[in-house]
């Protein structure tokens, strides 16, 4: 305490008695604020798929999400493709970015598929959530590579 | 039953580092009693890291037994360890009230309870918000794979695990409580990490108060406790809290052990030298240039500490470095063709992340007051301390700016490599880092504004009386 005069630590303790209030104001939206609306639903969506993934998948089971179509992989999709990996291991999910060349779609028990699926239009869609689409029997890989039926 | 067997996992640690402190250090590393808990709990975790590695390296596999008979042979010793235990667990408890100002305890309480406030708060939004993207997509599925595996192969699975080469204490701590717990459930990394939230203010303030008087540590203190990119991190499953505190711990012990030449922080030095780079691929680059200080001071000195100094560095590195060797656990920026930034670009690069480091440091905004007042404390710490010749602050300035100087260089070869990524390095990343500097800054303001100046060329004494002796010298 050799330094600042009873004036400058005043100061200081002015500053940190501000900061109680601003941190404490700031905790306290923190903690009543709901998590928002976008988040909520997306974490659904992905709760909703590692349900019936595991479901109907065998513990070494590996899954697929398509991203980026038509244009650049979306904050949504990439969510869904991690998060997904986090809560089905050890059924492996593997992430592929448009465009899907080489992709051989047998080995995958599940495929899903992020971002615009409307240009794609599987027949056998069984529910969608967002821009996340699921499709359990495995399409072809020629529909892959065309991107369209 | 798998709560407590997981509270009995979080416990392990603390027990298994104070048994290792009492047996490696005749004195006490703190004064206080809550400091050498957490550098407990610091050298606990560390050990018990190199024990699974260890483990997964001989036997093909990962168990917990390894840590249990390495507690017993400890146990074995209680002879000889218990009495320094007891230095460790008795020393000075709690907060010592300055006597006869009336106002100044009453301070002191409001601070207190400001603290307490600020744990709370971190708890419950950290629990609500739950686990980080990079918790889940790799610090903590690591964890869950090593559990469900029963060793460390998943990080061998190039096409699923993103970033094999990190660090492996954070993953390898949740699953000694996962294995314990017999759950994988993300309460237990958040419990973790609050852990090394709670060491975070357990080493900030002994620390401080090792220089320091008790009112301006304590405030320091809490402008660590508050800031919000430490409660932000703290409970998300990251390593960047945990990397912190043991970047802070490392650089106490090294001040102490070259500027006071106290002698009983040298086995201290050297668990957090072992163990720090462990922690994540930033407390790998701390922990380089601590000994490249280390080195230099060893010159001065004439010292045989920098040889002494990297043996341990190198001890607690080899078996994650032997892991890595060989699995050809390989960092993928060092692996990738480079890209098609010229060097002109890259060192605009490199001018762009200093100038955003730069704007984040001194950042004032009515979101962040914490952080505002820190800054303003850090360089007028600095510039009081190069006013006073204070030899403290050389050492953990030197430390902060090699560092800096390691982000600067691993962003820009990163952004050469991928420069998709220039985004996220730009906004995520680089908040980070000054997380990870954060406390040791702060150490430093705190030494720089309030400490008394170590003069040059002065004698040497036993630590605790010359702190004793330092805190009641006249300004220089």
């Amino acid at each position: 305490m050799l330094i600042f005069t009873k004036s400058g630590r005043a100061i200081i303790y002015l500053w940190v008695a501000a900061i109680c209030v601003a941190f404490v104001n700031q905790i306290v939206t923190a903690v009543k604020a709901s998590i928002p609306e976008k988040t909520y639903q997306r974490e659904k969506t992905v709760q909703q798929a590692a349900l019936e993934l595991r479901q109907h998948s065998p513990p070494n089971g590996r899954a697929l999400v398509l991203l980026g179509l038509p244009q650049d992989w979306t904050e949504d999709s990439i969510y869904f493709a991690y998060r997904l990996q986090y809560l089905v291991y050890p059924t492996r999910v593997d992430r592929l970015y448009f465009p899907w060349d080489g992709l051989d779609a047998r080995v995958y028990n599940d495929i899903y598929i992020c971002d615009e699926l409307m240009l794609l239009r599987p027949s056998d869609t069984l529910w969608h959530s967002g821009t996340v689409y699921r499709v359990r029997t495995p399409i072809s890989t020629s529909r892959i590579r065309g991107g369209k039926e | 039953m798998s709560l407590l067997a997981g509270a009995f996992a979080l416990a392990v640690p603390l027990v298994l580092g104070l048994l290792l402190l009492a047996l490696t250090c005749a004195h006490a590393p703190y004064r206080l009693a809550i400091g050498n808990f957490a550098l407990a709990h610091l050298v606990g975790c560390g050990a018990i890291t190199i024990l699974l590695l260890l483990n997964q390296l001989v036997f093909g596999k990962l168990s917990v037994l390894p840590v249990y008979g390495a507690l017993l042979i400890l146990l074995s010793a209680w002879k000889h360890i218990g009495p320094r235990m007891s230095l460790l667990v008795a020393s000075q408890r709690g907060i010592e009230v300055p006597v006869g100002s009336r106002r100044n305890a009453t301070v002191l309480k409001i601070l207190l309870l400001f603290i307490g406030i600020c744990v709370l708060a971190t708890t419950l939004s950290g629990f609500k918000a739950g686990l980080g993207w990079d918790a889940w997509s790799f610090w903590q599925l690591k964890a869950r794979a090593f559990y469900i595996e029963g060793n460390m192969l998943y990080l061998k699975d190039t096409a699923h695990c993103f970033h094999p080469e990190y660090p492996p204490m954070i993953p390898l701590l949740s699953y000694w409580v996962f294995a314990h717990a017999r759950s994988t459930a993300e309460l237990w990394p958040q419990i973790i990490g609050l852990t090394f939230y709670l060491d975070l203010l357990a080493i900030s303030y002994a620390s401080l108060r090792l220089w320091i008087d008790t009112m301006p540590a304590l405030a320091c203190t809490a402008l660590v406790a508050s800031s919000r990119v430490v409660q932000k991190y703290a409970l998300a499953g990251y390593a960047d809290v945990a990397a912190s505190v043991f970047m802070l711990a490392t650089a106490v012990f090294l001040a102490r052990r070259f500027v006071d030449k106290d002698k009983t922080a040298g086995p201290p030095l050297l668990w957090m030298l072992a163990v720090t780079c462990l922690v994540k691929n930033e407390t790998i680059a701390w922990t380089l240039a601590a000994l490249l200080i280390i080195c230099g001071y060893g010159v001065i000195q004439r010292a045989r500490a920098a040889l002494i100094s990297i043996g341990a560095f190198a001890a607690g590195l080899l078996p994650w470095f032997w892991l890595q060797h060989v699995w050809h656990l390989r960092d993928e920026m060092t692996t990738k063709a480079a890209g098609s930034l010229s060097a002109s670009t890259a060192f605009a690069s490199a001018l762009d992340i200093a100038t955003h480091l730069a704007k984040y440091s001194i950042g004032i905004g009515p979101q962040y007051p914490a952080w505002g007042l820190s800054q303003i404390l850090v360089i007028t710490g600095l510039i009081l301390a190069a006013r006073h010749r204070n030899q403290y602050v050389l050492p953990l300035l030197l430390l902060v700016m090699l560092q800096f100087i390691s982000y600067v260089v691993v962003i820009v070869w990163a952004i050469w490599v991928d420069p998709g990524w220039t985004p996220i390095y730009m906004n995520d990343t680089l908040y980070r880092c000054l997380l990870q500097v954060y406390p040791t800054a702060l150490l430093l303001a705190g030494l720089g504004c309030f400490a008394s100046a170590r003069p040059l060329n002065g004698p040497d004494a036993h630590a605790t009386e010359a702190q004793k002796d330092l805190a009641a010298a006249p300004v220089n």
